[in-house]
């Protein structure tokens, strides 16, 4: 592979072309710079947690053929997942097995498919791990996922340092693009997360610039910010009252479903008439169980049953003793409550077994698989690959690498660049197959 | 004076305290004037009883609004480098400060803040710190509680907590040579609530934690035994604390602020 002239890294020319390996560092003024504008421009601004930054100077390059898998894997799961959950608008009576929180499943049982809130720009993201015998993914995140300054933003600053090699999409473009072709013209977007999430608040902040950037006014707000009007959401703030074009909610269900009942977010899962995104019905296929109800709801999920592992509900594993099981919550969302007795600190497996034993229902126990760690300059890192979609289609990457199996909340971010098999002067603007 | 200047100053990139600080602030400080505020105000305060900059002590200050500001400059005289761990928005997006005045509009006016860091820039840059100076870590003592004595429906909740991995941890500083934390606050030697998991941490290091007041400030650091908080380590502790998931033990944050039965609509 050659490089442009002028570059200031090199990719590695003796990386096998069927893997994915990390590309050489960027050299410290050249990634003071990109750290500099991902603060300052594109609002990351929680570039170090405790001791580890988490921003990797280095890409990991994934050869093109992989990524056109990964792209079509993730547009099958896609698929299957808007199945699985229309099937689970249906079936009200299962909603209990797959772990949802009462209030959630209170408000789903008064309401039929056609009264759930429509969706507008619908995201996704699945999590894909390199094994020795190919792709596995861990999960889906359907609800509110995350990581969109770094897998636009700074996957693109990184992706002038090597121009042999392209970027696999920008998903927070994708997303503006999917909430402009359906959102009422002339009216605000609000954006509405918790609070005091400076991790979320750096999200809706990113992406409220993209909306501008393409023309749209685009609020921040909280949930208590909200107000229905037959089904229609209004913003009543100090800094705008008025009818809103669509919501953004970047507030995961099962928190909503907490707040006091004075707040309005009810309208956001069912009953509501502007558009949501990502709508509460997502909530039923963020479940970590719904592998357990595939053959229940008589569901074709082909994708799904070939990349994920054997998930069980707990009490049919040797998940206590055996090596090969891990367990994790229906509603994990960092990888925070991910347990084994082998990874977790003796504190953290004592009181997940605690909990499978009182709510065995909020668990699922799944077979453990080998990620295949690659080697960075920060040592052995295992990776986890994040596919976007937005409606359907594949929109880019989310990265995080870590030094431990379980990807947790301080994993540190990674730019994936794609390598071309064709010559690279064919290829440096090359858009996302 | 540009965001990237001003974050360069108080965030050299060779400086190796300099990961910790928070940009979000420095982020927003186009969007403030610092014109708006009497550049004397942030003049330097004194600080007699502080130890000249050694290596073998860090600061944390604990100090509201632009009182923060002005002891930052006053340690960074003593050879500290300020590290700011300020990390909130200070205005929600889409906000216009011509229809309705920011103060008005969230819970946590860090505008003093922000514009403070703006015109104490020049100051610091002059001091020519070394890049090795001990940190001296600067949090908002009116993060959890807000600026303003009351909140109203449709204000914009932008407080917030200090979390442990905010800092560094123990074994870090301990390896750079830092053995006690002087801990710095307007009135009281006891930490903030959110602020004693991450000392108590450090204490159980053995990194001597000592305090300070501001309102005794002839007065030397004393010693301190850092109580255990509610919920110490618990994993946890985040969720409970924040999003108004239930009333906190860090004493406030996540309250959510009531709305009228009659706002419907």
């Amino acid at each position: 592979m050659t490089l442009r002239p002028g570059s200031t890294a090199h990719l590695t020319p003796e990386a096998p072309q069927w893997q994915l390996a990390c590309g050489p560092p960027l050299n410290l003024p050249a990634f003071h710079d990109i750290r500099r504008r991902m603060v300052l421009e594109f609002c990351k601004w929680d570039p170090q947690v405790q001791d580890v930054s988490t921003l990797a100077p280095f890409p990991l390059l994934l050869p093109e053929p992989q990524w056109r898998q990964l792209a079509r894997d993730a547009e099958s799961l896609a698929a299957e997942t808007l199945l699985i959950e229309r099937r689970l608008m249906e079936r009200p009576d299962l909603h209990v097995h797959i772990g949802l929180p009462r209030r959630l499943r209170q408000l789903f049982r008064g309401a039929q498919p056609p009264q759930y809130t429509p969706a507008i720009a619908r995201v996704m993201r699945f999590d894909f791990h390199p094994t020795p015998d190919g792709w596995r993914i861990s999960e889906v995140n359907s609800d509110v996922p995350g990581g969109f300054t770094e897998s636009s933003a700074f996957t693109r600053l990184i992706a002038q340092h090597f121009p042999g090699a392209y970027v696999p999409g920008d998903p927070a473009h994708s997303w503006a693009t999917a909430i402009h072709s359906h959102h009422e013209p002339g009216l605000p977007v609000a954006l509405l997360s918790a609070p005091g999430f400076m991790e979320d608040h750096q999200v809706i902040a990113f992406l409220a610039r993209t909306l501008a950037a393409a023309g749209h006014r685009a609020l921040v707000c909280t949930a208590h910010h909200l107000r229905f009007t037959h089904g229609r959401a209004h913003l009543d703030a100090a800094w705008y009252k008025g009818p809103l074009a669509a919501v953004v909610r970047f507030h995961q269900a099962e928190w909503l479903s907490r707040l006091p009942r004075s707040v309005q977010w009810q309208p956001l899962f069912t009953h509501g008439i502007t558009r949501v995104c990502n709508p509460g019905a997502a909530t039923l296929t963020e479940s970590k169980r719904l592998p357990l109800l595939w053959d229940q709801l008589d569901v074709f999920v082909p994708a799904w049953r070939r990349l994920l592992p054997e998930t069980r509900h707990p009490r049919d594993t040797p998940w206590r003793t055996s090596d090969e099981w891990l367990i994790k919550q229906s509603y994990c969302n960092t990888g925070d409550s991910v347990a084994h007795a082998g990874l977790s600190t003796p504190r953290k497996w004592l009181a997940a077994r605690l909990d499978v034993m009182l709510h065995p229902r909020q668990w699922i126990a799944q077979r453990r698989f080998q990620i295949t760690p690659l080697q960075t300059p920060l040592g052995p890192m295992f990776p986890c690959i994040g596919v976007y979609t937005v409606d359907g289609r594949a929109a880019g990457i989310y990265a995080r690498i870590s030094s431990r199996q379980i990807i947790a909340y301080d994993a540190i971010d990674a730019a994936v660049l794609i390598q071309p098999q064709r010559a690279p002067h064919d290829l440096t603007s090359k858009e996302t197959p | 004076m540009t965001p990237a200047y001003v974050f360069d100053v108080w965030a050299p990139p060779h400086a190796p305290w300099s990961l910790w600080a928070k940009p979000v602030l420095f982020a927003h400080v186009e969007r403030f004037s610092p014109e708006l505020h009497d550049a004397q105000a942030f003049a330097p305060v004194d600080l007699p009883t502080i130890p000249p900059a050694d290596g073998t002590t860090a600061l944390v200050l604990d100090l509201p609004g632009r009182t923060g500001v002005a002891c930052a400059i006053a340690a960074a005289q003593k050879g500290y480098r300020p590290v700011p761990l300020y990390n909130a928005v200070p205005a929600p997006a889409g906000f216009d400060p011509s229809a309705v005045p920011l103060g008005a509009a969230v819970i946590c006016d860090l505008t003093p803040i922000v514009a403070g860091l703006s015109v104490a820039t020049s100051t610091l840059d002059r001091l020519n710190l070394p890049h090795q100076a001990p940190p001296a870590f600067l949090l908002d003592a009116d993060r959890r509680v807000g600026t303003r004595a009351t909140q109203l429906p449709g204000d914009f909740d932008n407080r917030s907590v200090s979390l442990p991995t905010d800092f560094p941890s123990a074994n870090l500083l301990l390896s750079r040579g830092v053995q006690r934390v002087i801990l710095v606050q307007s009135l009281s030697l006891e930490p903030q609530p959110d602020l004693a998991h991450t000392l108590l941490r450090w204490q159980q290091a053995s990194i001597q934690i000592l305090a300070l007041s501001l309102f005794a400030f002839a007065s030397p650091p004393i010693p301190i035994v850092v109580k255990r908080p509610p919920r110490f380590r618990l994993l946890w502790q985040r969720l409970a604390a924040t999003a108004g998931l239930r009333r906190n033990p860090l004493g406030g944050f996540g309250g959510t602020v009531p709305i009228p039965s009659s706002s419907g609509g």
